[in-house]
């Protein structure tokens, strides 16, 4: 179970890190959309947890680019920002789901849990 | 000329009277005499009777300067008295006139006046509009209004010109004299038309801005000259107040305009601005909230392993929750914002009602509050988005709950009105109600009387009304609650009566999954449920 988490908040990503460590997740993280993509190609984690506004490469593009060379990656959209064309353009990119801060750990755990649950399964069949 | 007639006649009158009483003076004091000769002295004065007559004579002729005098004053106060015009009245006109901002008020005024108090038979009031560059009547007295409504003047007509050429009274029997029979016939039709005998400009800074048109009752009672010669004084003073109640109307249409273009921009741009700031606020502030809160649940979830005590897991969860309410301020400002498309579809008010509430009694506390609903079927369903409805009762409620604070009753209704097809939400509160001054700022942005609100709510939920061209407000006596109104079009077209048993059915299993004890007080169709959640 492999989970990349990209946020240009350093924070952010250390205690999501520990927090699925902890929960025996595989964790790598990024802190811009450049790092983010290369430690896709690297990596190849199952789940990507995905923050939009970033400097420089945003996280909309990011999620275009994964979709497109990773189709069976599933990419969870974790941001601050809410407004419904955000929201549609990222389902129209492909993200499978959208999560607005603050967190809810425990629902963005099952939601991860949910996703690789989907993949195993339909990796299986 | 008429004027000067009647000054000749009156003249002759008079002369005619005082002559006529000192013919009868000398005869009455000859007989006079001549009985005091004839009853005391037993004298017979016919025979010499010269002496009698002379003596009459000299007796009148010293009496002929208080005679003429007395004459004269009769004249004036019994024969000719109401020539005899208070023109105090014009003073106190004038001295009034200069508070009253609108012309029409002022206009009616001055004909009044002229007409009750100064006895004219006819007085209109010509002004200028500046709007269509023409002269009309403002108001008249004595005249029906289809003689005057439909009356104009062009600014380059004879008679105004005239007027802004001689600036003075203009008089009929005088002016028509003094001009070529073509003019003069046009002359005599203005004063027709007016109804007038005497035209006096209302000048202000050598500007004509209007006219009063006057006729009097009757020939001999027409105004003199010294009387026009005031009447113009008065004028002069008028058309300052004219003038100025011509800007003022100018300056409040003006102003509304303004008023209007900037309420429209205030709002296209108070959007992008409040989009951009929410933007711009949503992510500085979520992120360091996300860790705040982050932090606080990772160690919340770790309590298995470490034991805690109950103090710490208590300011663990607040953390949680109050990082999580932080957010809702820029979540609801982004919701304002947010132009939707959004999704319209026909809403059952009474499920809206009843799951918010169900909602809310989760994150709420709401303990010692008791809800009561009342829908007033049949209601039909409205047309709309339902995460807006939901929304807007959700900040009614929420404001209504904490307006109480710990212990009361937060009272729902929902009613049509088929009257004027409108769906009308009611949500009172038993808190210590808004203060008037207060009344009329609820729903401006961030305005708010409790410490922990964020003052968005009631802006938010008058936005959502206002989008569906409904209204909302407030009612509220300090010291006895507050109830929330909103009302919002329902066409029937659009909408279908929902069925109501199963709407019922829904509500209360709704209830129940959400834990919620319910009491029903039947009471016809209109029955109060009560919702005591303990």
């Amino acid at each position: 179970m492999k989970l990349l988490i990209v946020d240009d908040e350093v924070e952010i990503c250390d205690f999501l890190k520990s927090f699925f460590e902890e929960r025996n997740y595989e964790v790598k993280t990024a802190s811009s959309g450049q790092a983010a993509l290369t430690a896709a190609e690297q990596f190849k984690p199952n789940v990507v947890l995905l923050d939009i506004k970033m400097p420089g490469m945003d996280g909309i593009q990011v999620l275009g680019t994964l979709k497109k060379k990773f189709p069976r990656m599933k990419v969870i959209m974790v941001t601050a920002l809410e407004t419904r064309d955000k929201i549609e353009e990222c389902l129209r990119l492909g993200a499978d789901n959208y999560i607005t801060k603050p967190l809810s750990l425990e629902y963005l755990e099952n939601d991860v849990r949910e996703k690789i649950e989907a993949l195993t399964s339909s990796g299986a069949s | 000329m008429m004027n000067f007639h009647l000054r000749k006649r009156k003249r002759i009158l008079k002369r005619f009277i005082l002559t006529g009483s000192l013919f009868a003076l000398v005869f009455f004091f000859y007989s006079l005499f001549r009985f005091i000769a004839f009853r005391f002295f037993q004298y017979d004065l016919s025979s010499n009777d010269i002496a009698a007559l002379l003596l009459s004579v000299f007796l009148v002729a010293l009496f002929y300067k208080p005679l003429d005098y007395l004459i004269l004053h009769l004249f004036k106060t019994v024969l000719f008295r109401s020539h005899v015009r208070d023109l105090s009245v014009l003073g106190q006109l004038a001295r009034a006139s200069r508070g009253v901002p609108n012309s029409f008020e002022l206009a009616n005024l001055i004909v009044n006046t002229f007409g009750e108090v100064l006895d004219a038979r006819s007085a209109s009031v010509l002004l200028f509009s500046k709007a269509k560059g023409i002269y009309q009547i403002e108001s008249a007295f004595g005249l029906k209004p289809s003689e005057w409504k439909n009356f104009e003047l062009a600014g380059d007509s004879f008679l105004i010109e005239l007027l802004k050429t001689c600036k003075i009274p203009l008089e009929r029997g005088r002016v028509i004299h003094s001009f070529s029979w073509q003019e003069a016939n046009q002359l005599t039709h203005c004063f027709e038309q007016l109804h007038a005998s005497c035209i006096i400009p209302l000048m202000f800074q050598d500007e004509l801005i209007g006219s009063i048109n006057l006729m009097p009752k009757s020939i001999a009672k027409s105004f003199t000259s010294p009387e026009i010669k005031s009447f113009f004084e008065f004028a002069q003073e008028v058309s300052g107040a004219f003038h100025s109640a011509a800007l003022f109307e100018e300056l409040a249409e003006s102003n509304e305009e303004l008023m209007k273009i900037q309420s429209s921009f205030l709002h296209s741009n108070q959007h992008s601005a409040i989009a951009q700031l929410a933007t711009g606020i949503a992510h500085e502030i979520h992120n360091p909230l996300t860790i705040i809160s982050g932090k606080a649940q990772i160690l919340l979830l770790k309590r298995d392993k470490i034991a805690y005590d109950e103090q710490v897991e208590e300011v663990l969860k607040t953390i949680v929750k109050q990082t999580k309410r932080a957010a809702d301020i820029t979540r609801k400002l982004l919701m304002f914002s947010e132009s939707t498309k959004s999704v319209k579809e026909p809403i059952d008010f009474e499920t809206v009602v009843n799951d918010t509430i169900a909602l809310l009694s989760y994150q709420v506390s709401l303990d010692q509050i008791q809800v009561m609903k009342r829908f007033e079927h049949p209601i039909p369903k409205w047309f709309g988005n339902i995460v807006e409805l939901r929304e807007a009762f959700l900040n009614l409620f929420l404001n209504a709950v904490q307006a109480i604070g710990t212990k009361g009753t937060v009272q729902v209704v929902v009613r049509y009105r088929k009257q004027d097809k409108m769906i009308e939400l009611r949500v009172s509160d038993s808190g210590p109600g808004i203060v008037e001054a207060d009344l009329p700022k609820v729903f401006h942005p961030f305005f708010t009387t409790r410490q922990e609100a964020t003052g968005l709510g009631l802006f938010v939920t008058q936005q959502i009304v206002h989008k569906y061209n409904g209204s909302i407000h407030a009612e509220s006596c300090f010291g006895k609650g507050a109830t929330f109104v909103i009302e919002l079009p329902c066409e029937q077209e659009h909408s279908t009566f929902a069925s109501e048993p199963q709407a019922n059915d829904e509500a209360s299993q709704t209830h129940k999954a959400a834990g919620l004890s319910e009491e029903h007080f039947s009471g016809g169709g209109n029955a109060f449920e009560t919702m005591g959640i303990s």
